[in-house]
């Protein structure tokens, strides 16, 4: 045995482990917040260099043992190009159609969205527990805490803790994200969309007023709230829990993004500002 | 532990953890991925003894908890127990080439039992049976498979600094 078995110090740094935790439990109100930014500030500039090389070369990496999958990807995609093509078409004049009503109620959006383009530099926390990545932009970016971060098909996750120059992001697959979502051909509907970890969420529909629509396939899609956009697409209902008769239906989702290859992602800082809207008289 | 080794320890966990956040998570490798700091907490343990195993769990982990999202101290605590316990096997004896397997695999098992229940004690909705299922069936072995060319080299690098200054 070299040296003594420091016993004492033991329990006493256990103990301050298990202190600094309960101190830490209050998220962005912690006292411990400062450190953390400190820690932001001297691993942030390192994190970005290094994360955006690696990044690159581990996509690339990551790769390899696909290629022989592209050219039925190829394919495939050809095919899916061809029907939304189709679809697109159909989407057109159905629009035409919408903007019309939209002029007749004065529903104009005044702007579009802000968004911010980051880069992942890191995937954090003690996998598999916390699912969350780190993006190369802050508060100096216009990013801020409980923001939407999309990517290329929907939704990735929300930002939870912003530094100056660095921001956590909790992925949609995380159990403790949860937002509000409604399905995209209803309207009406309303349920709320929690992580699951496993790289899949739950759903539970509240609203039943359009519980028709819940079915396999369907898009889920962001409610929206003061600092969440609406119309976000979240994902693909892959099952539906057939419990009848319960004031709740639940169903899986799969998010549209691979959480587990991001690269380049959106962070929405503004969503689009509507005009006040004129009141119409009843005819 | 003289100045140096503790430089050494401090290097090697701070290079060790920008490898794991920016490197190692992000492998496409099928479960959760290893946990790089962690084996090079139990080399040293394994290499110095007790107290240096302890030292280095504790910076490791208290870095680790600072990049990451959940408390502080959450991964010190875990880092810190189980550097002493795979310190206490630091034995000038002969021993087994397999041990540092062993010991690497009971770590990565103890440290994710500890993780999982202080996430209990604290009220985490992240920690459950499928994320732990998840990591004793990945995480493990790949922590096991990254003995091989952590601990010895940890080992040689803790002898040549004992060997320059005595």
């Amino acid at each position: 045995m070299r040296g003594p078995r420091p016993r004492l110090l033991l329990v006493v740094l256990v103990l301050a482990c298990l202190v600094l935790a309960l101190v830490d439990r209050g998220g962005t109100s912690s006292p411990l917040a400062a450190l953390r930014r400190g820690a932001d500030t001297v691993f942030g500039p390192v994190q970005r260099s290094v994360g955006g090389a690696v990044g690159a070369a581990g996509g690339a990496l990551g790769d390899l043992p696909r290629i022989g999958s592209y050219r039925a990807d190829r394919e495939r995609l050809q095919r899916e190009n061809d029907d939304l093509r189709r679809r697109l078409l159909e989407q057109e004049g159905l629009q035409a159609q919408g903007r019309e009503l939209a002029d007749l109620l004065a529903l104009k959006d005044a702007g579009s969205w802000t968004t911010v383009l980051a880069r992942v530099v890191g995937y954090g926390g003690f996998q598999p527990f916390d699912q969350t990545v780190t993006l190369d932009v802050g508060r100096a970016d216009g990013v801020a805490e409980g923001q939407p971060v999309t990517a290329g098909r929907g939704l990735v996750g929300r930002t939870v803790r912003v530094g100056e120059r660095t921001t956590v992001v909790a992925l949609l697959s995380d159990p403790a994200f949860t937002v509000g979502a409604r399905l995209n051909s209803a309207p009406r509907s309303f349920g709320l969309a929690s992580g699951r970890g496993e790289r899949t969420l739950g759903l539970r529909l509240v609203d039943l007023a359009d519980a028709g629509a819940l079915q396999t396939g369907a898009a889920l899609v962001t409610a929206g709230s003061d600092t969440f956009v609406s119309g976000l697409p979240i994902g693909r209902i892959t099952s539906v829990d057939a419990t009848a008769g319960s004031s709740v239906r639940t169903a899986e989702v799969e998010p549209y993004v691979d959480l587990g290859s991001l690269d380049l992602v959106q962070v929405v800082t503004e969503g689009p500002r509507t005009t006040a809207r004129v009141p119409v008289p009843p005819r | 532990m003289s100045g140096p080794r503790l430089l050494l320890g401090a290097a090697a966990v701070l290079l060790g953890l920008l490898l794991q956040v920016t490197v190692v998570d992000r492998l496409p490798l099928p479960g959760s991925p290893p946990d790089l700091v962690l084996v090079l907490v139990i080399a040293f343990a394994l290499a110095e003894g007790a107290l240096s195993g302890m030292l280095t769990g504790l910076v490791a982990g208290l870095l680790a908890d600072l990049l990451g999202p959940h408390e502080l101290g959450r991964l010190a605590l875990v880092y810190v127990v189980v550097g002493y316990a795979a310190g206490l096997l630091d034995d000038d004896r002969e021993r087994g080439a397999l041990l540092p397997f062993v010991v690497v695999g009971a770590g990565a098992v103890g440290a994710l039992l500890l993780y999982a229940g202080q996430g209990l004690l604290l009220g985490d909705p992240r920690v459950g049976l499928g994320p732990v299922g998840r990591a004793l069936a990945s995480a493990v072995p790949y922590d096991v498979a990254l003995t091989p060319f952590v601990v010895p080299v940890v080992a040689l690098l803790c002898r040549r600094v004992r060997g320059t200054t005595g």
